[in-house]
């Protein structure tokens, strides 16, 4: 093959994206100058290439020495991925997340939503640990507390049984004639010991919303067990409306139970001179449905939304735990409850919960 | 018959003695004591036709004493007494025979009642 023809091969070759060897160069004639020049273009392509292919293997520190504007084009994509991974490790560093990429159309676009989802997931992360701070701290508080209130209650009761004899002895003494204050004070001290024994159930309430242990149980019978568990006064008048075959449902009845305690006993506070409590049960569709009314002194309007807000109270004394705990555990159980009310009439919660699917 | 006679276990001092004082009152004979130990003395000593058992107490609680005061004697009626709301203790002794469990503090009036009841009960 004659030496133009060898040019033209390696020309061709490089017109197809390739690098061909050094050719020879025979002569210093005319022939000879195009071959030194081919081997120059083969030579600066070689480089060209040499310089890139660090790019391409993701090695972003090595320099573009070679000349010209297609060099440049190569500094400057080099530069750009030097940017960005500037840019990337600010955020991983720094947790900056606010410097975005300016530029570089498409590959700036993924960047800076790669950046912005990296801030998104870094706030709902701290998010959740703040959550989990908070319950845990809860949890503390709940053993603490549980601890003390079981310890209170022990003193509570002889203090209650006291009062008990004392007020039967004095009612019918001349003491209990002459002195009215002395029978009221009695009922003072009787009633304060329920309060306290109302605040220890909140406080307990706290340390039992953990994870549900669920299993088929009949639902009058929790409420049964909460009823006797809370004292009624005898000024209250309670109606059970509960239907004939309720289905059973998969609840954590000590859990449940709680709510329905924590729902009296405030139904209770509310009825001071007395009234109705009502309780039903009944079921609606896929779900129980259970009512339970007072005709107390019921909740204003701006207070019904926050009414579940732990902490949030509009007595004065006494801590808003109650209803937050059983929220916390119809949210548990999936369920729902919610509270209507007018003030002056009394106060209806309706909590619904799942039916086991048949 | 009489009145029931009447057995309080509590180591709190205070509870026994205001139960077991309200109790009397009502015309009833009673036994206090202190621990499961000598609640189990004074079964072997006496027939009680209905034993107020409190739970939590140093030594042996008030279920394992509830067990062995049924050996001794079966027909008693025993109520347990407990301040924790809900227990896994309480729910192996009423599954095992216990009569019903009390929540301090409790009513006064309510447990006359019950008293009552379970001497009606024995009556019939």
């Amino acid at each position: 093959m004659g030496k133009v023809e060898e040019i033209i091969a390696a020309i061709d070759k490089m017109a197809e994206g390739k690098l061909p060897p050094h050719l020879t160069v025979d002569s210093k004639d005319f022939v000879g100058k195009l071959t030194e020049s081919t081997n120059h273009l083969i030579d600066t392509l070689s480089n060209l290439y040499q310089q890139a292919r660090p790019l391409a293997e993701g090695d972003l520190s090595q320099p573009i020495t070679a000349q010209g504007d297609i060099a440049g084009i190569f500094k400057t994509i080099q530069a750009n991925l030097r940017h960005m991974a500037w840019q990337l490790s600010r955020v991983r560093v720094a947790d900056d997340f606010s410097q975005w990429i300016v530029g570089m159309g498409e590959l700036g676009q993924e960047f800076n939503q790669m950046v912005h989802a990296l801030k998104e997931a870094k706030e709902e992360l701290e998010e959740t640990r703040e959550q989990l701070v908070r319950s845990e701290r809860l949890a503390a508080i709940g053993q603490l507390a549980g601890g003390v209130g079981h310890e209170l209650r022990n003193p509570l009761g002889a203090i209650k049984n006291a009062i008990y004899y004392v007020k039967g002895k004095v009612a019918k003494s001349e003491l209990g004639r002459k002195e009215p204050r002395v029978m009221e004070f009695l009922d003072i001290m009787d009633d304060e010991v329920n309060t306290s024994n109302k605040i220890i159930n909140d406080l307990l309430g706290f340390s039992r919303v953990g994870k549900p242990s669920v299993s088929p149980t009949r639902i009058d019978k929790v409420i049964e067990d909460a009823l006797s568990r809370t004292p009624i006064p005898e000024n209250i008048e309670l109606t059970k409306k509960l239907d004939a075959d309720l289905p059973e449902v998969d609840i954590d009845p000590d859990q449940i139970q709680q709510v329905w305690v924590n729902i009296i006993m405030n139904a209770v506070q509310a009825m001071p001179k007395g009234g109705k409590l009502t309780i039903g049960a009944k079921r609606r569709g896929k779900l129980l449905e259970v009512e339970i009314s007072d005709t107390g002194c019921g909740i204003p309007q701006e207070a019904v939304d926050k009414i579940f807000d732990s902490l949030f109270t509009t007595k004065a004394k006494g801590i808003g735990l109650g209803l937050a705990v059983c929220k916390a555990i119809i949210d548990r159980h999936e369920g729902n409850i919610e509270v209507e009310s007018k003030v002056g009439k009394g106060t209806t919660f309706i909590i619904k919960l799942s039916l086991k699917a048949e | 018959m009489g009145k029931p006679n009447i057995l309080v276990v509590d180591d709190l001092r205070s509870m026994r003695l205001t139960l077991g004082g309200i109790l009397e009152d009502e015309g009833h004979n009673i036994v206090i004591v202190e621990d499961g130990y000598l609640a189990i003395e004074e079964v072997r000593k006496t027939h009680f036709d209905v034993i107020f058992m409190d739970i939590k107490m140093p030594g042996i609680n008030g279920v394992q004493t509830f067990r062995e005061v049924k050996k001794i004697d079966p027909k008693t009626v025993v109520i347990m007494m407990t301040a924790y709301p809900v227990e896994d203790l309480v729910k192996r002794a009423v599954s095992e025979g216990a009569y019903t469990c009390i929540y301090k503090p409790f009513d006064m009036e309510k447990v006359i009642a019950l008293v009552e009841a379970i001497a009606k009960e024995k009556k019939e």
